[in-house]
C-alpha cells in the first residue's frame, strides 16, 4: 500500500450519465408523455395550419353565406361539420372553423412562447444581477420586482391597448406586454437561488482564486439553476397562452380579422345555446394546450427533481405557484 | 459487572429498509450505571440501530430482539418510575406504535446530537421539558414545575428558573444540551440514548456534557448507549465499546481492551486514524506513569514536516497587520477580528485554531477577499488585499488557494471535474487546451487520483475524493498560498488521515505557505509548524506548535488542549480525577 491510498471509504458511487436517467424518469412518467404528445400535436398544428388550409381550400378569412342557415346560424348538426368542414363553420360568416383554430394556434403559441422568452430573459439577468451582487443592487430590483408583481396587469394592458396606435403590430405589442409583467416570480426563484449558491464552496473557491463576477456567473451558478429555469418556463408557458385569451376575449388581443382563441370564445358565448361547437372547439384548443405544458411541465421537474435532491439543495421555490401568471 | 444483567439487550438485531440491509446481527448488552459506547463511521448504522429500535428511524424493518429486561435498580425509582406496575419486563421489536410510545421517555430517553434542533424554537425550554413529565404521568403541574426545576439543577444548569424560561435560541449549545438531557431523564429512564452528544460543540463545552453523562450512569445507575465517532470521547468515558462496521458488529470489549488489544483489523485501522496530540500524550503519559516530565523531546512529527522556517528568514507568503472586522447590524456590534496581526512565512504551515465562533473563518475570507476589513491591512504575497479587486489584484489572487469544508459544495456538481480543475488556468493563463489537459492530469495525479477522473462529476466521487479535488483546483496554479478551511473535519477518520498526508506529502513537494484552519489540536499538531490560538476574534498565543501544544503559556490555550480528548482511557481517567478534584 503507498504511503498515501485511498482508505476503504473513499470509494465512488457508481457511475451514471445524467441527461440518459432524466430522459428514461421522463419516459417512465404517464402524465409528462402525455402532455409531451399534446404539445407536439398543436405545435404541429399551428405549424402545419398553412398545408392543411391548401389541402381543404379553406382560408380563416374566406365568407361562406352559402353554409349558413336563415338565422345565420350554422347549417347542419353540430354546428355545420363535415368532410370539407371539419370542425365546422363559424355562425353569422361561414368562415372555417377548423381553420381559425389552426391558426389561432400559430397566435397563442407565439405569443405565449415569445413572452415567455422575455420573461425568463427579463426574471433570469434580474434575479442573478440581485442574487449575486447583493446590497443595493439587491434592493433596488428587489424593491421593482415587488411593483411589478404587485401591478395590476389587466386594467394596464386594456389601457395600454386603448393609447398605443394602431401602427405599432399588435403581436409585438402582446409579447412585450405580458411578458414584461411575467418575469417577477422567476426573478425571485433565479435571486433566491443564487443567493444559496453564492455561499457554496465552489463559488467561494473561484471567486477567491480571482474568477471574474461575469465569469461566475455564467460558468458556476447558471449551469446550476438552468433546472430550475428550464421546468419554470415550461410551466409559465400556459399561464402566457392564457394571458393573450384573457386579453383577446376583453377585446384588446389582436386585432381582427386575425383568428384568435380568446376572441373566437368571447364570441361564441352569445351562440352557446344555438351552436355549442362553437365555442367547444377554440375552448378545447386552449384547455388541451394549456393543460399539455403543464403535465409537461409537471413531469419535467419531477424527473430532474430526485437528483437534484441528492446532490444539492432542492429547489428554492416551487415553480408550479406561479404557473398561473401571466 | 459481569454478573450485573442487562437493562437493555440487544440481540441478533437486525435493520432494513425494504431489500437494503442496513444492520445484521447486533447484539448489545446494557447494563445499568455503565456506559457502552457504540463506534464506527458513517454510514455504519450506529444510529439506525437506536432509532430504530425506539420506532424512530421511519419505515424500518427489524428482526431479532430488543429486550427491556426490567432488572435495572435506580436510585430513587420507586417514587419516579410510574409505570413500573405494569410488566418490567418487553420486547421492543414488534411492539405496537402505542405501547412503544410509553417506552419512549419513560423508560429509554434519548439525547441528540444537534441540541439547537432537537428543540422547538416556538416554545420555552421550561415547557418542553415539563412536556415529557406530562406525557407519561399526570401528576399536577405545580408539581411539575418544581421537578423540572430539580432537574435542571441535578444536569448542572445553576438558574434553573431562568432557563425554564428562556426559548432555545437564548441559550448557548452547551446549556441546551444539558436541558436536552435533564428532558431526557426526568422520567428516570433505564436505559439513555446519546447519539453523537457532543459532535456539534465546541471541546471546552463537550468535556462538561461528558461528565454529566458519565454521572448519569455513575450517580443514576442508567444503562448508556453512547453513539459516537470520537474515539477521545470513547476513551474519556465508556466502559464497554461495541465497534460498528457496514451494519455489524466487529468487535466488542472493554474500553481497555479495545484501545490496548484491539482484534479486529478495522477496530485497529480506526484507531490508527485517529490523530493523536502528541504533545499532550506525552506530558500526560509522564505523569501517570509519575515519571518526571520530559520536556524538549518531542514533536517529531510536526518539526520533521517544517522546513525550518527560523533557519531561512523567508519572505511572507501573507501578513495581517492590525486587521479588525466588525459587522454591525441592526444596532449591535459584533466584533468578529479584533486587531490581529498575523504573518504567514512563504513555505510554512501555519496552524489556526480556535472555537466556532472565534473567528477562523474570517480571517480566511479576509485574505480571499471575500470580506472587507473595518480597519486594518490585510496582504497577500506583498499585495494589499481588496473586495474589489483591481484587474493587478485579481491577478495577486492566482498566488491563492483555498480548500473549503463541505466536500458536497466544494465542487460545482454541474461541471466535470477536469473542468473544475482548469478553470483557474482558464482564468489566469492563456496556456492551450492541450496543455492545459496535460496539467490536469499531472494535478489529478499529484491528489493520487486517476486521470480518468476529469471526465466525473461531483455526484460519482466520494467525500474524500471531492476534497482531493479540491484540493488539486486550489493548486493548479502553484499557489503560494494555499487556505485550507477545516478541510477534513466533515471526513470519516480513515478518510482524514489520507488527506492530511497528502496535504503534508504536497506542501513538502510544492513548498507553498499554508493556513490550515480547524478545531482539531491533533490534527494541527500533525501538519503544522505554528500554531495561532484565537479566541473571540483576538489572538490569544502564537509560536510554534511543538511549544504552544506542550507548554501553552495562556490558560484558554491550556483548556483548549485538556478538553480536547485524547484515544487512551488511562489518560482520559486520569484527567478526569484531576478535573473533579479540582
Amino acid at each position: 500500500m503507498p504511503a498515501v491510498s485511498q482508505g476503504p471509504a473513499e470509494r465512488a458511487p457508481a457511475e451514471r450519465t445524467r441527461r440518459d436517467s432524466v430522459w428514461t424518469r421522463l419516459r417512465r412518467s404517464r402524465a409528462a408523455m402525455t402532455g409531451l404528445v399534446l404539445v407536439v400535436v398543436f405545435i404541429l398544428l399551428a405549424l402545419l395550419a398553412p398545408v392543411f388550409s391548401a389541402l381543404t381550400g379553406n382560408s380563416p378569412f374566406a365568407y361562406n353565406p352559402d353554409l349558413l342557415g336563415p338565422d345565420t346560424a350554422p347549417a347542419g348538426p353540430l354546428g355545420g361539420i363535415s368532410a370539407q368542414h371539419w370542425f365546422g363553420v363559424e355562425p353569422r360568416t361561414g368562415r372555417d372553423l377548423f381553420a381559425i383554430v389552426s391558426y389561432g394556434a400559430q397566435v397563442s403559441l407565439l405569443i405565449g412562447l415569445a413572452a415567455t422568452v422575455v420573461s425568463i430573459v427579463v426574471g433570469v439577468i434580474v434575479g442573478l444581477v440581485a442574487g449575486f451582487y447583493g446590497g443595493f443592487a439587491d434592493r433596488l430590483l428587489s424593491r421593482l420586482t415587488d411593483v411589478i408583481f404587485g401591478f395590476p396587469f389587466l386594467i394596464f394592458a386594456i389601457a395600454l391597448s386603448a393609447t398605443v396606435p394602431a401602427s405599432v403590430p399588435r403581436t409585438l405589442l402582446l409579447i412585450l406586454v405580458i411578458g414584461f409583467f411575467g418575469w417577477p416570480s422567476i426573478a425571485r426563484v433565479v435571486r433566491s437561488e443564487t443567493l444559496s449558491l453564492k455561499e457554496r464552496g465552489f463559488v467561494r473557491a473561484a471567486a477567491a482564486q480571482g474568477t471574474g463576477s461575469v465569469r461566475i456567473i455564467v460558468r458556476e451558478i447558471f449551469p446550476n439553476i438552468l433546472a430550475t429555469i428550464i421546468v419554470f418556463t415550461t410551466v409559465s408557458i400556459p399561464g402566457k397562452i392564457g394571458a393573450e385569451a384573457a386579453l383577446s376575449f376583453l377585446g384588446v388581443g389582436v386585432n381582427p380579422p386575425t383568428p384568435s382563441w380568446g376572441r373566437s370564445i368571447s364570441d361564441a358565448i352569445s351562440w352557446v345555446q344555438v351552436d355549442p361547437m362553437y365555442l367547444i372547439f377554440p375552448g378545447m384548443a386552449l384547455f388541451l394546450v394549456t393543460l399539455g405544458f403543464n403535465m409537461f411541465g409537471d413531469g419535467l421537474r419531477d424527473a430532474l427533481d430526485p437528483a437534484e435532491a441528492r446532490s444539492e439543495s432542492a429547489a428554492a421555490a416551487d415553480p408550479m405557484s406561479a404557473g398561473g401568471q401571466p | 459487572m459481569a454478573n450485573t444483567a442487562a437493562a437493555l439487550e440487544f440481540s441478533d438485531h437486525s435493520v432494513s429498509f425494504g431489500s437494503r440491509i442496513i444492520t445484521e446481527g447486533v447484539s448489545l448488552e446494557l447494563v445499568p450505571g455503565s456506559i457502552l459506547a457504540l463506534v464506527g463511521e458513517s454510514g455504519s448504522g450506529k444510529s439506525v440501530t437506536a432509532l430504530a429500535a425506539l420506532g424512530l428511524a421511519g419505515s424500518a424493518g427489524q428482526t431479532g430482539s430488543v429486550r427491556l429486561t426490567g432488572s435495572a435498580h435506580l436510585a430513587g425509582a420507586d417514587e419516579d418510575l410510574a409505570g413500573a406496575d405494569a410488566d418490567p419486563s418487553m420486547e421492543l421489536v414488534g411492539l405496537e406504535a402505542k405501547a412503544l410510545r410509553r417506552v419512549r421517555g419513560a423508560r429509554i430517553g434519548v439525547v441528540f446530537q444537534e441540541p439547537m434542533g432537537a428543540f422547538n424554537p416556538m416554545f420555552r425550554v421550561g415547557h418542553q421539558i415539563a412536556e415529557a413529565v406530562r406525557a407519561h404521568s399526570a401528576s399536577a403541574d405545580g408539581s411539575i414545575g418544581s421537578q423540572v426545576r430539580r432537574q435542571l439543577l441535578k444536569s448542572g444548569l445553576d438558574n434553573p428558573d431562568q432557563i425554564m424560561r428562556a426559548y432555545p435560541h437564548e441559550l448557548s449549545g452547551g446549556q441546551l444540551q444539558r436541558a436536552m438531557i435533564a428532558l431526557a431523564t426526568i422520567n428516570s429512564p433505564e436505559v439513555l440514548f446519546a447519539d453523537e452528544p457532543t459532535t456539534a460543540l465546541d471541546v471546552t463545552v463537550q468535556t462538561g456534557i461528558l461528565d454529566l453523562l458519565r454521572q448519569q450512569a455513575t450517580d443514576e445507575g442508567q444503562a448508556v448507549l453512547l453513539i459516537t465517532h470520537d474515539m477521545g470521547v470513547v476513551a474519556d468515558i465508556a466502559d464497554r465499546v461495541a465497534v460498528m462496521k457496514s451494519g455489524r458488529i466487529v468487535e466488542t470489549g472493554t474500553v481497555r481492551d479495545i484501545f490496548h488489544h484491539p482484534k479486529s483489523e478495522y477496530t485497529r485501522e480506526l484507531l490508527d486514524a485517529v490523530p493523536r496530540l502528541n504533545a499532550v500524550v506525552e506530558a500526560s503519559s509522564a505523569e501517570v506513569a509519575d515519571r518526571p516530565r520530559s520536556t524538549e523531546q518531542q514533536s517529531n512529527g510536526s518539526a520533521g514536516a517544517s522546513s525550518s522556517p527560523a533557519a531561512v528568514p523567508a519572505a511572507l507568503a501573507a501578513e495581517l497587520r492590525a486587521a479588525t472586522v466588525v459587522h454591525r447590524s441592526s444596532g449591535r456590534q459584533v466584533t468578529a477580528m479584533d486587531s490581529v496581526d498575523l504573518a504567514i512565512p512563504a513555505g510554512s504551515i501555519t496552524g489556526l485554531v480556535g472555537e466556532s465562533g472565534s473567528g477562523k473563518s474570517t480571517i480566511a475570507n479576509v485574505l480571499t477577499g471575500g470580506q472587507r476589513l473595518t480597519s486594518g491591512q490585510a496582504f497577500v504575497d506583498g499585495g494589499l488585499v481588496s473586495t474589489r479587486p483591481t484587474r493587478a489584484q485579481r491577478r495577486l489572487r492566482s498566488e491563492i488557494g483555498v480548500v473549503f469544508q463541505d466536500p458536497r459544495g466544494s465542487l460545482n456538481p454541474r461541471r466535470s471535474v477536469g473542468a473544475q480543475i482548469a478553470e483557474p488556468m482558464r482564468v489566469h493563463t492563456d496556456r492551450g487546451r492541450r496543455d492545459i489537459e496535460a496539467r490536469v492530469k499531472a494535478l489529478l495525479g499529484d491528489v493520487r487520483l486517476p486521470e480518468n477522473f476529469a471526465q466525473r462529476y461531483p455526484h460519482e466521487l466520494s467525500g474524500g475524493q471531492r476534497q482531493r479535488v479540491a484540493i488539486a483546483r486550489a493548486l493548479a496554479l502553484d499557489p503560494k498560498l494555499l487556505i485550507a478551511d477545516e478541510p477534513t473535519s466533515a471526513l470519516d477518520v480513515s478518510v482524514q488521515r489520507g488527506v492530511l498526508r497528502l496535504l503534508a506529502e504536497l506542501h513538502e513537494v510544492h513548498e507553498f505557505a499554508c493556513l490550515f484552519i480547524s478545531h482539531d489540536l491533533a490534527v494541527i499538531e500533525q501538519l503544522a509548524s505554528t500554531v495561532v490560538v484565537l479566541q473571540h476574534g483576538a489572538i490569544v498565543e502564537q509560536g510554534p506548535s511543538s511549544q504552544v501544544l506542550a507548554h501553552p503559556s495562556q490558560a484558554y490555550t491550556r483548556e483548549l488542549i485538556d478538553s480536547a480528548p485524547v484515544p487512551d482511557p488511562e489518560i482520559q481517567a486520569a484527567r478526569r480525577a484531576a478535573r473533579l478534584a479540582a
